[in-house]
């Protein structure tokens, strides 16, 4: 009886131990580093939301106002900053993503690069959204500092973070 | 009936290991893949496109 309560015990035991350390990790990346790509998605994805319905309008109001496409892409100008900031973060969270899911195939090894070029993109989204007056969300600085805090080092593609 | 009781004790202790983890954060904050929210074009891009559009037939 003493020996089967203790075989039982050891089994959930190590079952608990098993799972408890597969859940934090179990080799693969560190949860913060999926979190930090996890919520920069969200903050931009609550960013483009944002600025389309106004860029929308802004290009709305630079047509009836211009007289020439020249006219009309310097007004948009700062816009089209933002969209382009936008598009750019997206492509650096996507490799981000694809770095931390290819963790032990090598992404653990390039992650401090991409979290460099997020960390760069997030931080021009910020500028651009500045620039034209818009809201920040501030989940925005908060990621930011999360990337950094997880190992971010500098971007290879533009020569510094 | 020991294994019964075994596997049960085992599901007992892997439910509290996943609230743990679940409660800790570990578990995804995203209902869907990076790659799937992020994989279209985003909603500005959509719109620039839009106006692209409309500014290219106001001004041929």
């Amino acid at each position: 009886m003493r020996n089967t309560l203790a075989m039982r015990a050891c089994v959930v035991l190590a079952t608990a131990a098993v799972v408890g350390h597969c859940l934090a990790g179990c080799g693969g990346p560190p949860a913060a580093a999926r979190r930090s790509v996890e919520v920069a998605t969200v903050v931009l994805l609550e960013a483009d939301r944002e600025t389309a319905e106004r860029y929308a309008v802004a290009a709305a109001e630079a047509l009836d106002a211009s007289g020439s496409i020249a006219e009309y892409r310097e007004r948009l100008a700062p816009w089209d900053a933002l969209e382009l900031a936008l598009r750019v973060a997206q492509s650096a969270v996507l490799s981000a993503s694809a770095v931390v899911e290819a963790w032990d195939a090598g992404g653990r090894d390039r992650w401090a690069a991409a979290a460099g070029c997020m960390v760069e993109a997030l931080g021009r989204v910020r500028e651009g959204l500045e620039a034209l007056g818009l809201r920040v969300p501030p989940e925005l600085a908060s990621v930011i500092d999360l990337v950094v805090g997880v190992g971010a080092a500098a971007c290879p593609d533009s020569g510094g973070a | 009936m020991e294994w019964a009781s075994l596997a049960f004790e085992i599901g007992l202790a892997l439910a509290r290991a996943i609230f743990m983890a679940i409660e800790k954060g570990d578990a995804s904050i995203l209902d869907r893949p990076v790659r799937e929210l992020l994989g279209a074009p985003l909603a500005t891009t959509l719109a620039k496109r839009a106006a692209d559009a409309r500014a290219g037939a106001r001004f041929p």
